[in-house]
């Protein structure tokens, strides 16, 4: 079975993860229009290469990134989501 | 009081199998638990239902000042546990998400301090994730439980691996669960947490797999006499 590094439990079978789909960037959505956001949503590129995607520890429920090879399907690296978001994107619940 | 099932508030939902079993109950406090089995004589691992240890958790970011204001000595490392002095487990599964376990004895005030803390706190210091409904709890006890898990688990969990203290989060028997290695008194072995829609399902899962090693079910006292 193929195996996962997960940043938080370590390398674990493939059947635990969930895929979460490509990382997009977030346009604004202040100024973006209806086209941009629906992209944003639903599409992807399915880039033949390198892309960086969300995936899920299903047991812990722990979202984090990988870069994946969509070619060979070979992992580069994953990493936590805290390396590409900062800590001024976090959503901090209303007082 | 009587100690069985029916005249107690709490009781397992492996109540009905403990009976078929010639289970022996005991009372703690509301709770009726699993004392004995009248024919226990288990010479490989033994599986005992802990699910009514009382137990609870709690998560945010503001979790690891607000617990160590209650609890000294907390894990540092995510998928680490701690006993405490008075036999409290306190596990950490991520940087900001610790699940407790009361002692074995049952008569432990700190789990129902802790709630109290965290309810009385208001919601910026941590976030209760109350876990003694949402998960059953199990503990395997024995020198081959490594060897019989290996059946259901794809983590290696012997103990030059997975020694007393690690957590493993990961698919037991194909549902999603939580493994802790402790030492038992003398004894080697593990907690075991599953979501509750699963407990009778897990229960026969490991009772089948260390069935081959000569294990089954084992009460309560088989669990406190190897301290």
């Amino acid at each position: 079975m193929k195996i996962l590094n997960c940043p938080l439990n370590g390398p674990r079978n493939i059947s635990e993860f969930t895929y979460g789909g490509e990382l997009h960037e977030m346009p604004d959505p202040d100024s973006s229009g209806a086209r941009e956001w629906a992209e944003y949503v639903f599409f992807d590129e399915n880039k033949a290469g390198v892309v960086t995607e969300w995936w899920c520890h299903t047991a812990t429920s722990f979202w984090f990134l990988a870069e994946r090879n969509t070619v060979t399907d070979e992992v580069m690296r994953t990493f936590l989501a805290s390396e590409r978001f900062s800590e001024a994107n976090r959503i901090e619940p209303s007082a | 009081m009587s100690s069985q099932p029916e005249s107690l508030l709490r009781r397992s939902q492996l109540t009905q199998w403990h009976i078929a079993h010639d289970a022996v109950f005991e009372s703690h406090a509301d709770r009726s638990v699993v004392a004995a089995y009248a024919n226990e004589t288990v010479d490989g691992p033994g599986l005992c239902d802990l699910s009514l240890l009382p137990r609870t958790g709690l998560k945010g970011r503001g979790a690891p000042d607000f617990l160590a204001s209650l609890v000294s000595d907390l894990p540092q490392e995510p998928n680490n546990a701690r006993v405490t002095k008075d036999g409290t487990i306190v596990a950490r599964l991520s940087n900001e998400e610790f699940l407790i376990l009361g002692s074995l004895s049952f008569d432990s005030q700190v789990v129902a301090d802790i709630e109290a803390a965290i309810n009385s706190a208001g919601e910026k210091a941590a976030y209760p994730l109350p876990r003694a409904d949402s998960h059953c709890l199990f503990a395997l006890v024995g020198a081959a439980a490594a060897d019989a898990m290996a059946k259901l688990c794809a983590v290696d969990l012997r103990a030059r691996k997975f020694p007393p203290g690690a957590i493993a989060q990961t698919s037991i028997a194909r549902v999603s669960g939580v493994v802790i290695s402790h030492e038992f008194g003398s004894r080697s072995g593990f907690f075991i947490l599953c979501d509750t829609a699963s407990t009778e399902y897990l229960w026969r899962s490991i009772i089948d797999a260390i069935d081959e090693y000569g294990g089954g079910a084992i009460g309560l006292q088989s669990i406190s006499t190897t301290d």
